[in-house]
């Protein structure tokens, strides 16, 4: 049995949020109205699919209450005007825990918002709940929660509660975040669009880390057209984020309808394609010709020390969670998933001129990408090479090895992180009724290409 | 380009000898562990295989790559 949001039915909780928020807009849907509908749908279903770690329903329908009353003599402030959007579970909200998915954390509840929760308020937007995690993000398969295509699969991680959230109909947006492909791989898994924007252009203060100089803010959302929403109304620069860009706003939305005709979209030669399924291999390829029919120009292209970036970005985590994990893995540690207790603490043990070499090697890859993109406009390949696994599965084949979830799923996102770049998967195909996803991967702040590019093969 | 499979393999000592260095508090009974979780990794060989000399360390993204 599955429990996604079927392509005929009108509910509310049903609509995108473009959908939505032109209803709203044009007077001929309430947000509590969308609430209710969202509300109703969450406790007939949540119990199957566990997307959500902090839920209550009085307050979600008391905040659209609220906005339904203000809505009777204001215009909305903005397209997110009385959207529930979820968050997960490292984002701060205030009044509210952020657990990291461990039981190792107090219930202390934040004292204040993120950045991007703040953003969230002032749009207007409902905080709908805290979505599920992987413990401290440091995984990729997100165990407390299922994958809604099919609840004997994972959803995929780190934000795994967010994909499956969307993928179910709990509203139609979360917020995750991505370290190594957090946002995109159970994006893929669940069958949603997921994008992890160029580096710095969305405030992270008020989020728990795991990597600091990796980690990323980012969608999930039914729709490219949904991102780009979510995009305008919560990038900008965050003055207590050292990492955060202070450039122009981009205009996420500016070329959203577009025709894409005359970019040209490089295929990698070989690494990420390597290995892969043979249907999502046959799935990816069947997207990347649709483009071709599109308009684009489709040309083969070389990325240098591919297979060398898992092992940099490997690295790096390890070394940066030694330090942000730190007081949980001291004082909780027997309340930690045994992989992620040994993980932090094998970090805690980093050495200081390992860690240092890889940021060295990390620049590396960084011109190795910026070589790799300057003859394209962007890179397509698979998301992840192989459909959801099985919950509690700890290895699969790829091809003819066989090696661990995790660095299977992580394969093909980890360059985006290490290179900085903006990074979109969007749904292309299925197996067995498990989603596959595309990977667009862009050239640093060109954000508004690669969605233009993924709307215009999501309508098309 | 260098065979990037050239495993790193850590033992209890070696996790003992690491603890001792930093002073993170851990009990000797999760050596063997944390061992496997180094092992695991195997990044260390993996990052020295890129030849980075003259290459300054940067953290996060450089906004002049457009």
């Amino acid at each position: 049995m599955t429990y996604l949001v079927p392509s005929d039915c009108t509910q509310p909780w049903a609509l995108t949020l473009t959908e939505a928020s032109s209803l709203i807009a044009a007077g001929r849907l309430s947000p509590l109205e969308l609430a209710e509908s969202i509300v109703a749908r969450v406790e007939a279903v949540e119990p199957a699919v566990s997307a959500f770690a902090h839920w209550d329903a009085d307050a979600v329908l008391a905040a659209a209450q609220a906005a339904t009353a203000t809505a009777r003599h204001d215009r909305p402030a903005s397209r997110l005007f009385g959207i529930p959007v979820s968050l997960k579970d490292l984002i701060d909200w205030r009044g509210v825990p952020t657990r990291c998915g461990s039981d190792a954390l107090p219930l202390t509840p934040a004292e204040a918002d993120a950045h991007v929760s703040a953003q969230l308020r002032r749009s207007g937007a409902i905080l709908l709940g805290k979505v599920h995690t992987h413990e401290f993000a440091y995984g990729t398969t997100t165990p407390r929660s299922c994958n809604p295509h099919d609840l004997q699969h994972s959803p995929g991680g780190s934000s795994g509660g967010s994909g499956a959230a969307v993928a179910a109909g709990f509203g139609p947006v979360s917020l995750g975040t991505d370290t190594g492909g957090s946002v995109r791989i159970p994006a893929s898994l669940c069958g949603v669009v997921g994008f992890k924007p160029t580096a710095g252009v969305i405030g992270r203060s008020g989020m728990r880390f795991l990597s600091w100089s990796l980690d990323t803010i980012g969608p999930l959302a039914r729709s490219v057209n949904d991102v780009a929403i979510m995009l305008a109304e919560i990038a900008g620069h965050d003055r207590r984020d050292r990492a955060s860009l202070d450039v122009p706003r981009l205009d996420f939305a500016g070329e959203l309808g577009r025709s894409p005709r005359g970019l040209t979209v490089g295929i990698p030669r070989d690494y990420f394609w390597d290995g892969c399924d043979p249907a999502v291999a046959a799935a990816g390829l069947a997207a990347t010709e649709r483009l071709g029919e599109l308009g684009m120009t489709v040309r083969p292209i070389d990325v240098p020390y591919a297979d060398q970036v898992v092992g940099i970005g490997n690295e790096i985590v390890s070394g940066e969670s030694g330090e942000s994990v730190r007081e949980a893995v001291t004082v909780g540690a027997d309340l930690i998933g045994e992989f992620e207790r040994s993980s932090c603490e094998s970090g805690a043990l980093h050495s200081g001129v390992t860690y240092l070499h890889a940021l060295r090697a990390r620049e590396v890859i960084k011109a190795a990408w910026r070589d790799a993109l300057a003859p394209v406009d962007l890179v397509a390949m698979p998301t992840t090479p192989i459909t959801a696994p099985r919950r509690g599965e700890s290895r699969v084949r790829r091809g003819d090895r066989e090696e661990s979830v995790g660095a299977t799923l992580i394969r093909n996102t980890y360059c985006a992180n290490i290179a900085g770049l903006p990074a979109l998967s969007i749904p292309v195909g299925f197996q067995d009724g498990l989603p596959i996803g595309l990977q667009l991967v862009g050239k640093p702040l060109q954000d508004a290409r690669v969605l233009a590019v993924g709307h215009a093969y999501t309508t098309s | 380009m260098p065979d990037p499979v050239d495993p790193v393999h850590f033992t209890a000592d070696d996790v003992a000898a690491l603890q001792k260095m930093s002073g993170v508090p851990l009990a000797a009974d999760r050596y063997e562990l944390i061992a496997a979780a180094l092992s695991a990794s195997r990044s260390a060989a993996i990052v020295r295989t890129i030849e980075v000399t003259g290459v300054e360390p940067a953290l996060g993204f450089d906004p002049r790559w457009t």
